[in-house]
């Protein structure tokens, strides 16, 4: 560990065509544009938890029809991750319509009908989806209020993840898959933000660590996000721990490598260069 | 909240002998024993645990000779029983009921307790910071403080193994990403 060895890579690869495939049948050849790693993390905790086995075979694809590659098979797993892609993306855009200005709003707005028409393509879906519905309006309030609390904001959408990631699975299972979602909404809300500081702070846009630190930033205030997410993504890395990954060697692997040093080398990097950003490049006095 | 010191009747400046007296005293009266045949038994038993607790908290305190003063350091006695209890739900309620004069370097103290408990270490870190700087000669609170920073940095200090497949975005859903890895891979860098 922890590098992610040659078959390990190509295993996520795999997962990631195959997810790729699942979009385009589920939901269409439009929705496969928006697939995601985080949704390739979520597709194989998903495996794991539903004990869903997978098959990867060499195949080609739309995307690659050069060479055939590694791609894991249609299983029930990835036909719900896809489902959840298409329901998620639609209420980013749907948000992004309400929160964007000019061009960027015309363009999310575009997209949301689009994804709302996409999104009927799913069905059995409507009991998770108004709970969905319930935690984003939830940081809706949070939003309005303007309230200052970075673990209150990304508490709703650790919520979002979590009945994502837990629906339709029973037991010690759904308690984990819970957790899991939950931890990893979480961590990726609070990086988010943390990445956000700068460019919300400058557009006004609500931001809770901007609003918890008064716009102030330095060392302190830095530490303190970065604390936040590490403590975030250690205790995601807790609770993956108590998966069973018998028969999911690989699948395993790979998410503990995501979870545990991806998130946080991705978090890392872009925060570094928002920060970079922030700096003016020259100062004139006078 | 009721005051440990007043429970067991006795002045907060105490010595530990008078206190262990008063506590002997009072748990001889309340014992089990003498209410065995009487409908009341269950009270005399809460009103034991009650001593039991009150004389458990003022030797904890004691030990561990924390606290810039014995009440103030005791005012939130109950509070720390139910998170003893891992009654954070509890807790959370009632140290939000305190009033804003009330809320010293415990109570901050406490409140990081049960932000921790929830998850929410963000808060918990603010709430042990501000607990330290308002007592900076406390260990319990500038231990909590320490363990959270210890944790988070114990996970950043870990060696980082990443690769490709994990150089995502971990914000936005990233439409580019296919392209690019068609891009690579047509030409014959597969990424």
């Amino acid at each position: 560990m922890p590098q992610l060895r040659v078959g390990e890579h190509e295993f996520y690869r795999g997962a990631y065509s195959g997810l790729c495939r699942a979009l385009n049948k589920r939901t269409g050849a439009v929705s496969s544009l928006t697939l995601s790693y985080d949704m390739v993390f979520f597709a194989l905790v998903r495996s794991v938890l539903a004990g869903d086995k997978y098959i990867i075979k060499k195949k080609r694809c739309l995307a690659h029809p050069l060479r055939k590659r590694a791609m894991m098979m249609r299983s029930e797993s990835l036909e719900y991750t896809a489902d959840i892609n298409a329901l998620l993306v639609y209420h980013k855009f749907r948000d992004d319509k309400n929160d964007e200005r000019g061009a960027k709003k015309a363009a999310a707005g575009a997209l949301a009908s689009a994804f709302s028409a996409i999104k009927k393509r799913v069905r059995g879906l409507d009991a998770l989806e108004n709970e969905i519905e319930a935690s984003l309006s939830e940081l809706a309030v949070l939003e309005a209020k303007k309230r200052p609390s970075p673990d209150e904001a990304a508490e709703t959408f650790g919520k979002t993840l979590a009945v994502c990631l837990s629906h339709g699975l029973t037991g010690s299972r759904a308690r984990l898959a819970y957790e899991i979602g939950r931890h990893t909404g979480r961590a990726v809300y609070l990086a988010d933000a943390a990445c956000d500081f700068w460019k919300d702070k400058k557009s006004a846009s609500y931001n809770p660590f901007v609003l918890a630190f008064g716009g102030e930033m330095g060392e302190a205030q830095e530490r303190s996000m970065k604390n936040a997410v590490l403590l975030e993504l250690s205790a995601l890395e807790k609770t993956l721990m108590l998966l069973d990954y018998t028969d999911f060697e690989l699948a395993g692997e790979c998410i503990m490598n995501v979870a545990v040093f991806g998130i946080k080398h991705s978090f890392f990097s872009e925060f570094e260069k928002e920060k970079a950003n922030d700096k003016p490049i020259y100062s004139a006095r006078g | 909240m009721t005051n440990p010191y007043t429970v067991l009747g006795v002045d907060r400046t105490a010595t530990d002998d008078e206190i262990k007296k008063a506590y002997r005293e009072l748990a001889k009266k309340y014992h089990p024993d003498n209410y065995a045949n009487s409908p009341l038994a269950d009270l005399a038993q809460e009103k034991m645990k009650e001593i039991n607790e009150a004389y458990d908290t003022i030797q904890r305190e004691r030990a561990e000779g924390a606290g810039s003063g014995g009440y103030t350091y005791s005012a939130f006695a109950e509070i720390r029983s139910y998170i003893e209890k891992g009654d954070f739900y509890e807790a959370g309620i009632r140290l939000d009921a305190a009033r804003q004069s009330e809320r010293n370097a415990e109570w901050f103290y406490l409140k990081g307790r049960v932000n921790e408990s929830r998850g929410f270490f963000f808060e918990a870190e603010r709430c042990y910071e501000t607990a330290c700087a308002m007592d900076p000669q406390n260990h319990e609170y500038r231990e909590a403080a320490e363990r959270l920073r210890n944790n988070a940095q114990g996970f950043d200090n870990r060696r980082y193994g990443g690769s490709p497949a994990c150089g995502c975005s971990v914000c936005d859903v990233c439409a580019g990403i296919m392209c690019i890895d068609c891009c690579c891979d047509c030409m014959g860098y597969g990424c």
